[in-house]
């Protein structure tokens, strides 16, 4: 829905915005009553720590749900839509935002991030390669690593273009270029403006006013000092600096106390919501995507976890056997006995250790790389639930693929098994496979199925959960990677030593 | 490196899907199409797992494949599967048992012992000789205790003649299977087997008495288990009993003469519970039984033997008729080198003389043994009778010693004739009586006697046929070629 023309891009109507912590309240604005109008790019200047970034959060509504959110007074208007309590989800795809670490998304190729854009806007991919080469991408590489910072930008304006956005806000777009990069992306926003006229109203956030000059409409300065926001003609001067000792500080500093408490709390109520997204979106909107990573999951861990779990079951065998009281005695009884625990708990339980170890450790991994590097962030301003594109195909895929990984573990285990009997007292395969299934029944493979799917699902849910959390640093992403391995092992030890229990109890 | 990855792991996959294809086979061959199973029934499988080894002579042939409750309960049911090759094995008599630990009393003592330290498993045996195979699935009742094969118990094989017998006991008095069996304590036979009767209210012993004591067994024994017993009161002193039988004991058996009658295979009898009084007073010495002669006219170079034929034919009307015939027969050696005696078949057949009321005679037993001039005396069985129905026949002779005289084929004539016969003198195997066929009289002492013309031997003197007891002479040309001596 596209408001009327005449109405204002954006209005702040007394508008106040401060974050407490710890270290006490901090203001970012106060009591701002400004008007955007339609069709223009404005700049939006101030010292670092300001609170820039912060206005782009707000407008685009980035707000990390694992962190307490700010105080707001007033109301603020983007396109005729009030903001301040809930962010509408009809803004969802006409506010965008090209994040300062653009956030591509590195899985796709540069020419699939455009073609992403158009698929949630409901456009043609085929408009891919115009957007491509209107963005100054006429060759793009294979993958989005090979593109060059310059190209980066480039690319990320493109995919923004794809959603054909309203507004849409840069994030400090010429930030690691030389001056004639800068100079040249610059002009590629405001053409991009331009084209669009009264259809789009651009904001940037810069330093870097030299690379715009001549070409915005507008400067948004804001002022520490006053928490104010004031629209300034695109020649005039800025203010001088103020002194104000107050800084951004690191919203981690922060964590300690009640706010430490909060923060627990709201990391629960995360969890909480995972979970609740989990259950509710399981069908998938993006079923290839789910089918490419169920595939991915079952292939990728199954040398590991096949491997493992044969090991095991040869050993487990082979010492059985070997330490008898006499050697080579009781072959059928431990054949009996090791066939049961192995099949219906020692190899399941093992083999969801292995396809834990392997599956969490990557996806934590990957989705906490997305996260640090606002690649979630990107999906969410391109209207893509995070839920939808990341969650729900980790919750399907680690749930099929762990028992599939598991019955493998199993088969493979079997063999082995069969060979070290076969090695240690001579027994044929068919004299072994009497023993080692004689206690073993179809009670057991269901409950092994049971086991494997729950654990895949909360291993999934725990997974994603732990790489989403705020991530302000690479250690924060391996201490999640550490996390899921760790609890995912956990909660594959819980859910079976429960059902385990269950099953004999 | 990614794509390798997932190469690595579609291939192992694909080893996963092929595995699972072995195990998946394996769990689920039972519909008996390649493989031999049996299905035995037991009271208790005693903790029989499957997967536990089947096992013939201690080799492992095979392996357990289930076991389970019959539907009606009342059985368990053990099916194996014997490995290729060794299905032969399973026939209709073999025997299927669980070994596992057992304690069968201080007389069989403990078997299966190996099974303290490993799993029970399925033994079977196949006596000699074998029956019919087992078809596939074929359903046997099982042992419920080890089976031990009597011919491999340590003991002789049986022989032809020998008289097989059960005896019923209270209890064994720890009896094994290989025990003594003696008859005025000359060991005459073993047990063969020893079983609790089916409603258990005692025990049932089968004897095996050997062939040339078989006539010290009548139908008026009395048999008892020996052992050491007290017997008596303090004030009028006690007797010990069978104090040889402290080492082990034995069954003994007494048969006064002059009463009872030999018995058949598979007489049964009842064991006194002690030893009865025996009134040894009126024992006498028995006439000789093997006669001692001079070994013939060493002239005539024809050796005669004495041929001693007993029989008892069972009637079920009267009592059971006994015969018992001294004979003459001439010992040669056929073109197979076997020692044999050619002589009257009315000398060695009681089939073929004694008459029944009721058709054929029915021959329980009979014993046939030849006293060679010297004194030896060796069991013989009948080879070869007439076809024709006329009164001749061939024993083969036991044991023949290899230095023994015998009737050179030169002295034998086998182109005897009627003509011949008017002129020939008869001899019998103690030379006692030669004279000619017009001069007999009492056939039954002259029967099988030698017609010699010319020193050589053509006939044998005979009867008409099984029932005519005309004298005649039958001429030895009667005889096939094969069995006659080499020229």
């Amino acid at each position: 829905m596209t408001a009327a023309p005449s109405a204002p891009a954006i209005r702040f109507a007394g508008s106040g915005l401060a974050f407490s912590s710890a270290a006490g309240d901090r203001e970012i604005l106060r009591d701002v009553d400004l008007e955007l109008p339609r069709g223009k790019l404005f700049l939006l200047v101030g010292e670092s720590g300001s609170g820039k970034s912060t206005i782009l959060k707000m407008l685009a509504h980035l707000w990390d749900l694992r962190e307490p959110l700010p105080r707001m007074t007033g109301e603020v208007f983007v396109l005729e839509e009030p903001i301040s309590r809930n962010y509408p989800a009809k803004l969802r795809g006409r506010v965008q935002a090209v994040l300062q670490d653009e956030g591509l998304i590195d899985e796709l190729s540069p020419r699939g991030n455009v073609e992403l854009g158009l698929r949630k806007a409901g456009r043609s991919v085929k408009l891919a390669l115009g957007l491509l080469s209107q963005a100054g991408l006429e060759a793009p590489p294979e993958t989005v690593a090979q593109l060059s910072g310059g190209m980066r930008k480039r690319l990320a304006v493109a995919r923004a273009l794809a959603g054909e956005p309203e507004v849409l806000i840069f994030d400090e777009p010429t930030a690691g270029l030389d001056h004639e990069a800068a100079r040249e992306i610059a002009e590629l926003i405001e053409r991009t403006q331009r084209e669009a006229g009264d259809g789009r109203t651009t904001i940037v956030i810069t330093h870097d006013l030299p690379a715009f000059r001549g070409l915005a409409d507008g400067v948004m300065w804001l002022d520490r000092r006053e928490r104010a926001v004031r629209l300034l003609p695109p020649d005039a001067p800025l203010p001088s600096g103020d002194e104000d000792p107050e800084v951004e500080q690191d919203d981690a500093e922060s964590d300690i106390g009640f706010h430490g408490l909060r923060r627990f709390l709201l990391s629960f109520g995360a969890l909480a919501l995972v979970l609740f997204d989990a259950i509710i979106r399981l069908p998938p909107v993006y079923p290839k995507l789910v089918m490419r990573t169920v595939y991915r999951y079952i292939v990728e861990p199954a040398f590991f976890v096949v491997i493992g779990c044969a090991t095991v079951g040869g050993l487990a065998t082979f010492f059985a056997l070997r330490n008898n009281p006499l050697e080579g005695a009781f072959t059928a009884s431990v054949l009996t006995g090791s066939g049961k625990v192995l099949m219906a708990v020692l190899i399941p339980l093992l083999a969801g250790f292995f396809f834990t170890a392997r599956i969490a450790a990557g996806a934590s991994a990957r989705l906490g790389t997305m996260k640090r590097t606002s690649q979630v962030a990107a999906l969410r301003v391109m209207g893509i639930r995070p839920a939808d594109y990341l969650l729900i195909p980790l919750v399907w895929a680690s749930s099929i693929a762990m028992p599939l990984a598991t019955l493998c573990g199993m088969v493979m285990t079997c063999v082995f098994s069969c060979f070290a009997a076969a090695l240690v007292s001579g027994i044929s395969p068919f004299g072994w496979s009497r023993a080692f299934f004689a206690e073993v029944d179809y009670t057991d493979v269901r409950y092994v199925i049971l086991k494997t799917v729950i654990s895949g699902f909360l291993v999934a849910v725990q997974t994603y959960h732990l790489a989403m959390g705020p991530k302000r640093s690479g250690k924060e992403v391996g201490q999640a990677v550490n996390s899921s391995i760790v609890l995912g092992i956990y909660t594959v030890l819980v859910v079976h030593a429960i059902l385990t229990l269950i099953q004999f109890g | 490196m990614e794509q390798l990855r997932y190469l690595l792991g579609i291939v192992t996959l694909a080893l996963v899907a092929i595995a699972g294809w072995f195990i998946f086979n394996l769990l689920t061959d039972d519909d008996l199409s390649d493989q031999f199973h049996l299905r035995l029934t037991f009271e208790d499988v005693r903790g029989l797992r499957a997967g536990a080894d089947v096992r013939y002579r201690g080799v492992r042939v095979g392996q357990v494949f289930e076991v389970q409750v019959t539907e009606d309960g009342s059985r368990a049911l053990v099916r194996l599967v014997l490995s290729d090759g060794v299905d032969h094995l399973a026939c209709q008599n073999s025997k299927f048992w669980i070994v596992s630990p057992r304690f069968d009393g201080l007389e069989n003592g403990a078997t299966g012992l190996d099974t303290l330290v490993r799993d029970s498993y399925v033994a079977f045996l196949t006596p000699n000789p074998s029956g019919p195979r087992l078809g596939p699935n074929s359903e046997v009742s099982g042992n419920e205790r080890p089976f031990r094969n009597p011919d491999e118990a340590g003991l002789d094989p049986s022989r032809h003649g020998d008289l097989h017998m059960w005896l019923h006991a209270a209890e064994s008095h720890g009896l094994v299977v290989g025990s003594d069996i003696r008859y005025r304590g000359i060991s005459t036979g073993d047990v063969r087997r020893i079983e609790l009767a089916e409603d258990g209210t005692h025990v049932v012993m089968q004897l095996r008495i050997q062939q040339r004591y078989r006539h010290t067994v009548t139908n008026a024994s009395s048999f008892w288990v020996a052992r050491p017993r007290l017997s008596g009161a303090l004030m009028s002193g006690i007797a010990v009993e069978d104090l040889n039988a402290l080492l082990g004991p034995y069954i003994s058996y007494h048969s006064e003469s002059e009463r009872g009658v030999p018995v058949h295979d598979g007489f049964r009898t009842v064991a006194n519970e002690v030893r009865p009084d025996i009134d040894d007073e009126d024992l006498q010495v028995p006439p000789q039984q093997a006669p001692v002669f001079e070994s013939g006219d060493p002239d005539s170079g024809v050796r005669l033997v004495e041929v001693n034929y007993e029989a008892v034919e069972e009637d079920w009307m009267s009592p059971n008729d006994v015969a018992k015939r001294k004979s003459t027969g001439i010992l040669f050696i056929d073109q197979a080198g076997r020692a044999v005696v050619v002589t009257a078949r009315t000398a060695c057949d009681g089939s073929y003389f004694m008459l029944d009321t009721f058709g054929d005679p029915d021959i329980k037993s009979e014993t046939v043994s030849v006293a060679i001039p010297g004194g030896i005396v060796l069991r013989a069985g009948r080879s070869w009778i007439d076809p024709g129905g006329q009164d001749l026949a061939l024993l083969v002779v036991e044991g023949a010693p290899p230095d023994l005289a015998v009737t050179a084929a030169e002295n034998l004539d086998f182109e005897f004739d009627d003509a011949d016969s008017a002129s020939a003198t008869l001899q019998k195997f103690d030379r006692t009586m030669q004279t000619n066929l017009g001069a007999v009289t009492d056939l039954d002492a002259a029967r099988g006697s030698v017609a010699v013309h010319q020193d050589r031997a053509g006939g044998i003197l005979a009867q008409v046929n099984g029932s005519d007891a005309t004298p005649v002479i039958v001429p030895l040309s009667r005889l096939p070629a094969e069995l006659r001596p080499k020229q």
